[in-house]
C-alpha cells in the first residue's frame, strides 16, 4: 500500500494524483470518441468544443464544489471569506461540483449543436477509462479494499490476506473499455451509453461480492449490488428498444432495396 | 435469374416471393433482437437475485472487520498510550465517547507549523474538549515541542510525544502532517495526508465523525 509517494523529497498523495490522471485520460478518450463519431467536416470543431467544455467543467466544477462546501460551513466562511480561495482540495463538496460542472459542459456542447446521444456515448468511454485509473489508484492507496481470502493472489493488508478487488475491477473495466471502443462506431447513437451502463452494472453486481467496504442492508445484503441489479435491468430494457428500432430500420431498408431491384428492370 | 415485373406502382410478385429470393441483398439484422434483450432481463433478474443472495455478508465476516485495528478508514484506530508534554499519560481507547482528531506533526515541518493555529481554533470551537484534538509530535523532545507550540503559537490542546516514532509507524505515517479523524466509537472516519489544513477542512473531518 502506497498512499503517499515521495518525489524529490516532497510527499505526493497517490489518491489525488490518480484523480488528476483519471480526469485527463477520461477527457482525452471521450474527446477522441466524439471526434470519431463526427462527420469529417465536423471532427475538428467537435473535438475543439469538447476540449473547451472539459475546461469549463473543470473550472465551474471547482467553483461549485468550493461554494457547496462553504454553504455547509456558512458561518465559518462568513467570518473568514479568504478561505474561499484556499488551495486545499479537501474543502470541496464533490456532488455540487460534479453536477454544476457537468451541467455547464452539457449546456456548452448543446449550444455547439452536438447531439446529446453522441455526447453520452463519448462520455461513457471517457468515464470507463477514468474508472480504470481510479481503481488502480485505489489499489495503491488501499481504499475500497477486498474481503479476507486464502487465494494465492491475495494481498496482505493490515495483517490479513485480502482479495485485490481493485485490480479485479481495473481488469474488468479495461475489458469493458476495449469492448466499448470496438463498438463505438458500429452501433446507434446513444446505444453505447446504455451498453456501458449494462456492462458496468454487471461488473459491479459480480465483483460486489469481493468488496469489504460495501454498505450493508439488513440481512447482510450489499446495497451496491441491489443498485447494480436495478441499473442492469433498466439498461437491458432500454437496449431492447434500440434493438426494436434497428429491426424497424432494417425492415424499411429491405423494402427500399427490393424496390430498387424491381425498378432496375 | 429471376425477373421482377413492375407496372403501375404495383408489384406482381408477392412479398413472400421476394423474401425467398436469394439474389435480393438483405441487410444484416441485429445480433440480439428486442426479444432477446427482454429475455436477458429475466435471466439477469433471476441470476442477479441468486448472486446477491449467495454473496450476502455473514455476521462473523462483519464482526471480523469491525473488530480489526488498522490505520485505515472504517477500522478501529490502533490503540496506544503516550506521554504528554505535561507528563500526563493518555490512552487512546480510554477516550471513546468523543470524536478525536489525531494530528501527527513535528516542529521542523513547515506545513505542520502552519496548521497549528487551525488546530487550536478547532479545539476552541468545540469548547476545548467536545472534540478532542491530540498533536502527536514525531521524534522530538518535550522541551523543543513546548518551546514552539506553547511559546510561539500558543496552543492549549494536548501534545503527545512519540519520541521513537513507533506510533507514527503503526499508523503508517509516511508524510507530515497526517491527520486522522476518529469517531466516538474509536473508528477512523477520515485521513488527511499533507497540509496545512485550514479550519474548514478540519471541521469537515469532524463532521464526518459525528454523522
Amino acid at each position: 500500500m502506497f498512499p503517499v509517494i515521495n518525489l524529490l523529497g516532497r510527499p505526493l498523495p497517490v489518491g489525488a494524483i490518480s484523480i488528476l490522471f483519471a480526469f485527463y485520460l477520461g477527457s482525452e478518450l471521450a474527446e477522441r470518441a466524439l471526434g470519431n463519431a463526427a462527420l469529417d467536416a465536423q471532427r475538428v470543431t467537435w473535438r475543439k468544443a469538447f476540449g473547451q467544455a472539459t475546461l469549463i467543467a473543470l473550472v465551474v466544477g471547482l467553483v461549485g464544489a468550493r461554494l457547496g462546501y462553504a454553504a455547509r460551513y456558512y458561518q465559518l466562511y462568513a467570518e473568514s471569506p479568504g478561505l474561499l480561495l484556499s488551495l486545499r482540495p479537501g474543502t470541496l463538496a464533490i456532488m455540487p461540483g460534479l453536477f454544476l460542472g457537468g451541467a455547464f459542459a452539457l449546456f456548452y456542447l448543446s449550444r455547439k449543436q452536438i447531439p446529446l446521444a453522441k455526447i453520452a456515448d463519448a462520455v461513457a468511454i471517457g468515464v470507463t477509462g477514468a474508472l480504470v485509473t481510479l481503481s488502480v489508484g485505489d489499489f495503491f492507496t488501499g481504499n475500497a479494499y477486498g474481503t479476507p481470502t486464502d487465494v494465492p493472489w491475495g494481498v496482505e493488508l493490515w495483517n490479513t490476506m485480502r482479495h485485490p478487488v481493485q485490480l479485479y475491477d481495473a481488469i474488468v473495466l479495461l475489458i469493458v473499455l476495449v469492448v466499448l471502443w470496438y463498438l463505438h462506431k458500429k452501433i446507434m447513437d446513444g446505444e453505447l451509453f446504455w451498453r456501458f451502463l449494462m456492462l458496468y452494472s454487471l461488473s459491479r453486481l459480480f465483483l460486489g461480492m469481493f468488496y469489504a467496504t460495501s454498505a450493508i442492508w439488513g440481512p447482510g445484503v450489499r446495497i451496491n449490488q441491489i443498485i447494480s441489479l436495478v441499473t442492469l435491468l433498466v439498461s437491458l430494457f432500454v437496449l431492447s428498444f434500440f434493438a426494436q428500432q434497428r429491426e424497424r430500420t432494417d425492415e424499411e431498408s429491405l423494402k427500399n432495396q427490393k424496390y430498387t431491384v424491381i425498378t432496375e428492370m | 435469374m429471376t425477373i421482377y415485373r413492375y407496372s403501375n406502382e404495383q408489384a406482381l410478385l408477392s412479398e413472400s416471393d421476394i423474401n425467398s429470393n436469394p439474389e435480393v441483398d438483405t441487410p444484416k439484422g441485429p445480433i440480439l433482437r428486442a426479444g432477446h434483450w427482454r429475455g436477458l432481463m429475466i435471466v439477469a433478474l433471476v441470476l442477479g437475485i441468486a448472486w446477491i443472495n449467495l454473496s450476502r455478508v455473514a455476521a462473523n465476516e462483519l464482526s471480523y472487520d469491525l473488530a480489526q485495528e488498522a490505520p485505515m478508514v472504517g477500522f478501529l484506530a490502533p490503540d496506544f498510550t503516550l506521554t504528554t508534554t505535561d507528563n500526563d499519560r493518555i490512552k487512546l481507547s480510554s477516550l471513546r465517547g468523543k470524536p478525536v482528531v489525531l494530528n501527527f506533526w513535528a516542529t521542523w515541518c513547515p506545513p505542520c507549523r502552519a496548521e497549528m493555529p487551525a488546530l487550536e481554533e478547532l479545539w476552541q470551537r468545540y469548547d476545548r474538549g467536545d472534540v478532542l484534538v491530540l498533536g502527536i509530535d514525531q521524534g522530538e523532545s518535550a522541551v523543543t515541542v513546548e518551546r514552539f507550540a506553547r511559546g510561539v503559537v500558543g496552543t492549549t490542546f494536548p501534545l503527545l510525544l512519540d519520541t521513537q516514532r513507533e506510533i507514527g509507524a503503526e499508523y503508517g505515517v509516511r508524510a507530515l502532517p497526517t491527520t486522522f479523524f476518529i469517531d466516538a466509537q474509536g473508528r477512523i472516519q477520515e485521513i488527511k495526508v499533507g497540509g496545512p489544513l485550514n479550519v474548514a477542512t478540519l471541521m469537515g473531518g469532524v463532521d464526518g465523525t459525528i454523522q
